[in-house]
């Protein structure tokens, strides 16, 4: 695809400024529950129950939205345990949220941090397995380990982002395409390789054997498998990542590399070389959300993961690729995810729900332009400005 | 091997036809100059919705009709988004695809026991009697035929109609297509629109016409092979028919090896060597992954091969069109 128009598209979004970009996530987050809120109400009249919240002509209405909603944060932040099941969600939600961020940044769309995520917590998984044997069962084991699990699911996740960057650096293979496919790689040969090769023996699942005791990320909430390490890891991660992107020359090359290739070559920046770092870069912080997923919640690999990955693309775009905003981004979801388990026990709403919830929320963000038009409308700004805040790149579409 | 041979071939044309379905209609959205990432969720909704029809209303046609139509309406989102609001093109496809696969999810939990007898097996005499062609080719179910019938339609309405022509047109250079009178944003809406019909059919034949049932995330990456699919076809329709074969194949190919067994015999030169490699590679799991990595090399080949200006991608992909006067 042509680099040039994906670039001036890109633009638009980059550009904006962080005060309206955080307006705009805001209100989307505002319009997202209010028709999430509406689609609960509707979905209910096929539901069964036996205390509706209302009988609208006949049908049951079976769900209250509003009951929904509190029950949701009731489930996210109610009790300790329930904020330690908030919390573990989010603090996998940075990591991966970050590495989407961080391709973005760069006009990278990487969806493969799913696929990065599941290798690099294999090969984390299988490092402490294959190093723990030889070290004293202490906290002085732990300090070695533990780095290194997380040191190797870097690298693995590094190297499995820096393949479609390669190709889209090197043949122009579009990113977005490669990563999805590469997600369905990474799951097969993943499988097969537990499965036959590595698995636990003793199980007929497809898991590893289990980490040992020392190498767990222990809970600092009982009852939940929150680490509250691994989280403070997750939020120097991101000033870390923040730094990079906006005070280092490196991050000013690995952002105009990605956006615009041609410009950065004519700097004297080696645009290719760039490319793939950014993605390799994104799939290392994939490959540490895998790590993590493995020491602090299941403390062994097993297939079929959760799709952190795919969560960390609406993290990021709800957080405007914003590494500091994707601390409350994932904060969000990952309470979501904590409530959602309340709602079907509580009230029987599936918590699918949530999925929902996050494709509106994405849906509403991706249209700025619906916001500035309503902003408009009711008279804020005028309408010359509310097209200059968008990059001055309205005219950027005519040209061939 | 003959009857591996018709099996594999009839396996083929019965899996190609999600991907001519889903290819044709991202030919006809990219040549009008929008991108749509989001077949894979149009997909989703459409196999839901047509199958949910289907077992309340027990007729698949109708089934089929409802599953398009839920495809055009995802597809309205995706035309509102980058058409009206000049949105991301990319953002917005690969959010509608997260949202269909959410939506399906949330709503397709309960449908998942429910049966449904869909599309039956229609032959058309004599053809059918050819061997090992005949019936892969002349023994399928209605939506298959009417995938096949559609290649020829889309090529006619792309290339030898005004609106097909009007609707390329837009999608190279909309400043002189507005010139001459051509209006952008209706021809860009109606592509989309027709496109998003293609992925709601796709994604209705996948389950009431391919597999008969219904599971969430069915379509297991096929909408992405489609979009990869239009680069490889060049945005043409008639080579969307082969890369269309060549997918459904690999698909074809994956669902039939259980039943295969490639290796050397114990006596047999380097077999200690060979056979462990031959078990890798032709394992269900490693197979089933086979059409991805195709993708891939398809894609990266393509690109790679053919010199940017001599790729036939429409000029105006991925550009928002607005006015020069307000």
């Amino acid at each position: 695809m042509d680099r040039e128009r994906l670039t001036r598209s890109l633009d638009r979004l980059v550009d904006a400024t962080v005060l309206e970009r955080l307006a705009i996530s805001l209100a989307a987050l505002a319009v997202a529950v209010v028709v999430g809120g509406v689609i609960v109400f509707l979905s209910g009249a096929v539901a069964t129950c036996r205390d509706p919240a209302l009988v609208l002509g006949g049908t049951a209405m079976c769900y209250d939205p509003i009951e929904v909603y509190l029950t949701l944060a009731d489930g996210a932040f109610g009790s300790a345990t329930n904020l330690g099941l908030t919390l573990q969600e989010t603090t996998l939600l940075l990591f991966t949220g970050l590495s989407v961020a961080v391709a973005f940044r760069a006009g990278l769309f990487n969806i493969g941090t799913q696929g990065q995520m599941v290798l690099g917590g294999l090969a984390s998984a299988l490092a402490v397995l294959w190093v723990a044997p030889v070290l004293p069962a202490s906290g002085l084991g732990a300090l070695v380990a533990i780095p290194v699990a997380v040191l190797v699911g870097a690298i693995v996740g590094g190297l499995y982002g820096a393949l479609p960057g390669a190709m889209k650096a090197y043949a122009d293979a579009h990113e977005v395409i490669t990563t999805i496919m590469l997600n369905f790689v990474a799951m097969g040969v993943a499988f097969y390789l537990v499965r036959n090769h590595l698995g636990d023996p003793t199980t007929d699942a497809v898991q590893t054997p289990s980490v040992p005791e020392f190498v767990r990320l222990s809970p600092t909430i009982s009852g939940t498998r929150f680490s509250v390490v691994a989280l403070g890891f997750g939020l120097v991660t991101a000033v870390l990542v923040y730094l990079l992107y906006e005070r280092t020359v490196l991050g000013y090359d690995l952002r105009t590399s990605g956006l615009a290739p041609e410009a950065a070559e004519y700097g004297g920046v080696n645009a290719e070389r760039n490319i793939v770092t950014s993605m390799t870069l994104s799939g290392a912080l994939g490959g540490v959300a895998g790590a993590m997923y493995v020491l602090m919640i299941l403390y062994r690999w097993q297939t079929s993961m959760p799709p952190l990955g795919f969560d960390g693309i609406a993290v990021s775009i709800l957080a405007a690729n914003n590494p500091l905003g994707v601390i409350p981004a994932a904060l969000l979801f990952g309470a979501m995810k904590g409530g959602a388990i309340q709602i079907d026990f509580a009230l029987g709403v599936p918590p699918e729900l949530v999925e929902v919830l996050r494709g509106l929320i994405i849906l509403f963000v991706a249209m700025p332009e619906f916001f500035r038009m309503l902003g408009t409308r009711a008279g804020y700004g005028s309408e010359e400005g509310a097209v200059a805040t968008d990059g001055g790149s309205e005219g950027g579409g005519r040209d061939g | 091997m003959t009857g591996f041979i018709a099996g594999l071939l009839d396996a083929t044309v019965r899996a190609a036809t999600v991907f001519i379905l889903a290819g044709l209609g991202e030919v006809i959205s990219e040549r009008a100059g929008v991108l749509n990432l989001g077949v894979e969720g149009m997909m989703l909704v459409g196999a839901l919705g047509g199958f949910a029809t289907t077992v309340v209303t027990g007729n698949y046609w109708l089934g089929f009709l409802v599953g398009t139509g839920l495809g055009v309406l995802l597809a309205l989102i995706h035309a509102f988004l980058c058409i009206t609001l000049k949105s991301n093109q990319v953002i917005s496809g690969v959010m509608l695809t997260l949202l269909g696969a959410g939506l399906t999810t949330f709503f397709g939990q309960s449908w998942v026991e429910n049966s449904i007898s869909g599309f039956p097996q229609m032959s058309i005499p004599v053809l059918v009697e050819i061997p090992i062609i005949g019936p892969a080719f002349f023994q399928s179910t209605a939506t298959d035929f009417l995938a096949i019938l559609l290649i020829p339609v889309s090529w006619y309405f792309l290339f030898r109609t005004n609106l097909g022509l009007e609707t390329i047109s837009v999608g190279e250079d909309p400043e002189m297509a507005d010139t001459m009178g051509v209006n952008v944003f209706r021809r860009r809406y109606l592509a989309v629109l027709v496109g998003g019909a293609f992925a709601g059919a796709a994604g209705a034949h996948l389950s009431l016409s391919f597999s008969q049932l219904w599971v969430p995330g069915m379509t297991a990456g096929r909408g992405w092979i489609a979009v990869a699919l239009v680069i490889f076809a060049q945005w043409r329709p008639s080579r969307v028919f082969v890369g269309a074969y060549l997918f459904g194949l690999l698909d074809a190919f994956q669902l039939r090896s259980q039943s295969l067994e490639l290796t050397l015999g114990a006596g047999a030169p380097l077999a200690d060597l060979l056979n462990p490699v031959l078990n890798f590679l032709f394992h269900p799991t490693i197979m089933a992954t086979y059409p991805y990595l195709a993708t891939i090399a398809v894609l990266s080949y393509t690109v790679a091969r053919t010199k940017t200006d001599q790729l036939a991608v429409p000029s105006a992909l991925l550009q928002s069109y607005s006015r020069e006067t307000e």
